[in-house]
């Protein structure tokens, strides 16, 4: 049975003369796992709240759209529809209501106008369900931004909805967030039946729960159908292709009559039954990594000659004189010119280790140093101009002014490595610029200080794979010209895309570091897709660029 | 394992009105002193260190209320001395001393209340009166902490950026507002975010016929708070049938009355005792019970 039917939908916001939806048309059988996916500004958010009457947008509407069979405008006036359809959207914090987790669950069916005594017993059972039991007495101010997403998708399932739209959930989560929050949608709709529609851009976790994937691009429906088969649709748009998952990536990369492998083993049962392995390595890559070994062990022995540009020696923190350390000891160099990532779990301290390096926290013991000289030692904010540069994790906090125009200031020249065209955006607010536009017109006001050294604080948070690309050539870019970049990431596809060195930290410190190429292939679980897909048939391949070109050599 | 911190709030503030209202109105030396002592056991094992490291700056404070009373009243009989040709008397020392006694209870009992009393509590209180206002500040409590933490990331980012600096008051000022105004913008959008995730539940602001949200709180009336209530209410009326007949009534000026200690003041005492001790004595005895408990185990 369908249970949501969209039937010629056109939409045209009234500012704009061209339509953002396209006469769309499609149907969704009760019971399905849905993601829509398409480039950023194609339309799908338009869509999904065209969907949930409460939060259309304002507009010229034509088409039905019809939920089990009725159309959803004839039903506004009651309530019912707004139980059975839950929305859950971006950002974490800005969709939470109350101040704690209970009252916060209980929102929804206060709305709703039941006693008492229900709303005890539906609260209790969703808590114990999600898990969400240990801190249901706490403030919502205290919780992680993962805590924060399963509370609004929990309180939108006390209501207990038969269709879950969600936009983008989980953008602004770390990876091992999102993939939980996946894995919990992924267990409502098998155990629930519960009929999801999830806009995504990050496709490699959810391409293998979803049954059918929706791919949209300029208000119009490209292509709907299994994961396996909408791979070709994909592969032809450039924007697209970047977001699937390796696997698909690869097989793309060719021409075989079947279909496409979506999941890690998937991929890695494809290489080996289609591809030799005679080239074990890639040739140019093993020579670079040679090149790296050597680079690494001549660093301690001429470290007097090559100059470090950021250092941390020994450095402890805490925030609060009674807590624990968060930098315990951590010591790590920077080499000039240099692209050094620093890779770890959530809340280990990289971020906090980030600030520390800009002077913006400072630590109670240890020293820092830039070029040598102590971070104290720059006066007046010498420090800021023309040598040290962050780039913070919220990049919102970036921006003063009401327009991305103002905000770069009038007559603005374009720093070199910045190849981005910002001519569009001048007018707009700098609230209003999707992800990744931000984070590059972020990074752009940043640059104007025109630093030596470089940091970034989770640079890839809630933007797609294409802007993701384009900060890896940026940054690639920026590098030619000389600058030394920090980076602190949650990303491993990224990290392995730009980085020069590769550190793991945890606990307080730096436990390993290495190159890209043998950081990864050191690690069995901490690593890339396309290493863990490639893992034992080829070597130190850690990018889908690179499993593609080791393929190539391997065709039988 | 305590029990004030499990009582229902109407249990609890009705508790709080009784003490604190008897300790400020009833202006009588014995009571005063069986009230400090009840409120300072009881914060003292509510909060422990943390009420020990503010305890000089209370006593300084009381101190020098005990001390302004003889220096500005100069009602009494009994002079001690002179100063600046002023007669200092025994009867106004005595009331200020009792006044600091007052004012240092009261103190303390606010501090174990306001440990007591979490904000859950009072927007449960106040949602009794008013659902829309317990709701509003429920939303107003979720967004302090966020408004306080955007502010904070905000002015750390713009100081990496070296668009504020704290050389000078002045242009740590102008930071300052320069934020400020952005925050605004941010508060904005945050507003439009919340208000469609309220309409996406549910949420109606406006009236509409046979419709009534309903309201969820996680506390129960229990028999313990029943009994509590009954209680605190017979030995609050004791002891104030005490005062309104004037058995212990107690006078500073101009000579301060005896304090008499006979079958029928010692019931008010006792009964005013028994009211103001009983949460540190409940505290205790937990506290003891519990370590029976886990040697039992």
């Amino acid at each position: 049975m369908d249970i949501l039917q969209v039937r010629d939908v056109t939409f045209r916001y009234p500012t704009c003369s061209e339509a953002v939806l396209n006469s769309l048309s499609f149907r969704i059988t009760k019971g399905e796992f849905i993601v829509l996916c398409g480039e950023t500004g194609c339309g799908k958010t338009t869509l999904l709240r065209l969907l949930k009457n409460e939060l259309a947008p304002h507009g010229e509407r034509k088409g039905r759209i019809y939920f089990e069979g009725k159309d959803i405008e004839e039903e506004t006036e009651e309530l019912p529809l707004t139980q059975k359809i839950g929305f859950v959207m971006q950002r974490p914090e800005t969709q939470i209501v109350t101040d704690t987790v209970w009252h916060e669950l209980a929102f929804g069916l206060e709305n709703l106008g039941l006693p008492t005594s229900l709303i005890r017993r539906r609260v209790g059972e969703m808590a114990s369900y999600f898990g969400i039991g240990e801190w249901f007495d706490k403030r919502t101010s205290e919780l992680s931004g993962g805590q924060k997403q399963l509370l609004n998708l929990a309180a939108v399932m006390v209501m207990q909805p038969d269709l879950l739209i969600l936009d983008e959930p989980t953008a602004q989560l770390d990876p091992i967030a999102a993939a939980d929050f996946i894995a919990t949608l992924q267990k409502l709709n098998r155990e629930f039946g519960l009929t999801i529609l999830l806009s995504e851009h990050r496709l490699e976790d959810v391409f293998p729960v979803a049954d059918r994937i929706m791919v949209m691009g300029k208000g119009e429906l490209l292509c709907f159908d299994t994961p396996g088969k909408v791979g070709s649709f994909m592969n032809q748009n450039e924007k697209l292709r970047l977001s699937m998952p390796c696997a698909m990536r690869v097989f793309h990369a060719f021409s075989y009559p079947m279909e496409s492998p979506v999941t890690v083993k998937e991929g890695r049962n494809f290489i080996e039954e289609f591809f030799d392995n005679k080239v074990v390595s890639l040739p140019g890559q093993h020579k670079k990594a040679k090149v790296r070994n050597t680079d690494h062990g001549l660093r301690q022995e001429i470290a007097g000659t090559i100059r470090p540009a950021l250092e941390l020696h020994e450095v402890c923190f805490r925030h609060q004189r009674e807590e624990e350390d968060v930098l315990h000891y951590t010591s790590f160099i920077v080499q000039e010119n240099e692209v050094y990532c620093i890779l770890g779990g959530n809340a280990s301290g990289k971020s906090t280790t980030l600030r520390v390096a800009a002077g913006v926290l400072h630590p109670y013991s240890g020293r820092v140093s830039l070029f040598g000289r102590k971070l104290s030692a720059y006066k007046a904010g010498s420090l800021y101009k023309n040598n040290l540069a962050m780039l913070p994790q919220d990049v919102q906090t970036v921006f003063l002014k009401n327009t991305v125009r103002e905000e770069l200031g009038e007559g603005y020249v374009q720093p070199y490595g910045l190849d981005f065209d910002f001519a569009r955006l001048l007018d707009k607010h700098p609230y209003d610029l999707s992800g990744g536009e931000q984070q590059l017109c972020a990074l752009a006001k940043v640059l104007q200080q025109n630093p030596r050294v470089l940091l970034l604080d989770e640079p890839t948070k809630g933007i797609d794979s294409y802007y993701k690309s384009r900060l890896i050539e940026i940054i690639h870019q920026l590098k030619a010209e000389g600058m030394t970049i920090l980076i602190v990431t949650h990303d491993l596809e990224f990290a392995a895309g730009c980085s020069d060195r590769c550190a793991l930290f945890f606990h307080g410190e730096i436990t390993s570091e290495d190159a890209p190429g043998d950081f990864f292939e050191g690690n069995n679980f901490y690593t890339t897709a396309a290493n863990r897909m490639t893992r034992n048939l080829y070597e130190k391949i850690i990018t889908a660029e690179e499993a593609i070109e080791i393929c190539r050599l391997n065709i039988k | 394992m305590n029990l004030f911190k499990r009582l229902h709030p109407v249990t609890l503030a009705v508790y709080f009105i009784l003490v604190t209202g008897l300790t400020m109105f009833v202006n009588q030396p014995v009571l005063l002193m069986l009230s400090l002592c009840g409120s300072f056991l009881f914060v003292l094992l509510l909060s422990g260190r943390d009420f020990l490291a503010y305890l000089p700056y209370t006593f300084l404070l009381l101190l020098g209320a005990a001390v302004i009373n003889p220096m500005i009243n100069h009602n009494g009989t009994t002079i001690l001395f002179f100063l600046n040709q002023r007669a200092i008397t025994k009867e106004a020392l005595v009331y200020g001393c009792f006044m600091a006694v007052m004012l240092a209870a009261v103190l303390f009992w606010f501090q174990s209340l306001s440990h007591l009393m979490t904000s859950d509590k009072w927007l449960f209180l106040f949602g009794t009166l008013t659902p829309r206002l317990a709701l509003v500040l429920s939303m107003a409590l979720r967004y302090i902490p966020l408004f306080r933490l955007q502010f904070q990331k905000i002015t750390q980012t713009q100081k990496a950026m070296g668009a504020i600096n704290e050389d000078s008051y002045r242009s740590k000022g102008a930071g300052s507002l320069k934020v400020f105004s952005i925050m605004v913008t941010w508060s904005l959008e945050n507003a439009i975010d919340t208000a469609d995730s309220m309409r996406a539940r549910g949420f109606i602001d406006h009236h509409r016929k046979n419709y009534q949200r309903s309201r969820f709180n996680n506390y129960r009336f229990r028999k313990v708070d029943v009994i509590m209530l009954g209680v605190s209410l017979i030995l609050t009326g004791i002891t104030a049938a005490g005062i309104m007949s004037g058995t212990i009534e107690f006078t500073y000026y101009p000579v301060c009355s005896k304090l008499l200690f006979d079958r029928n003041t010692m019931i008010s005492y006792t009964a005013f005792g028994i009211l103001v001790l009983f949460p540190a004595v409940m505290e205790i005895k937990e506290r003891v019970q519990w370590i029976y408990y886990k040697s039992g185990m």
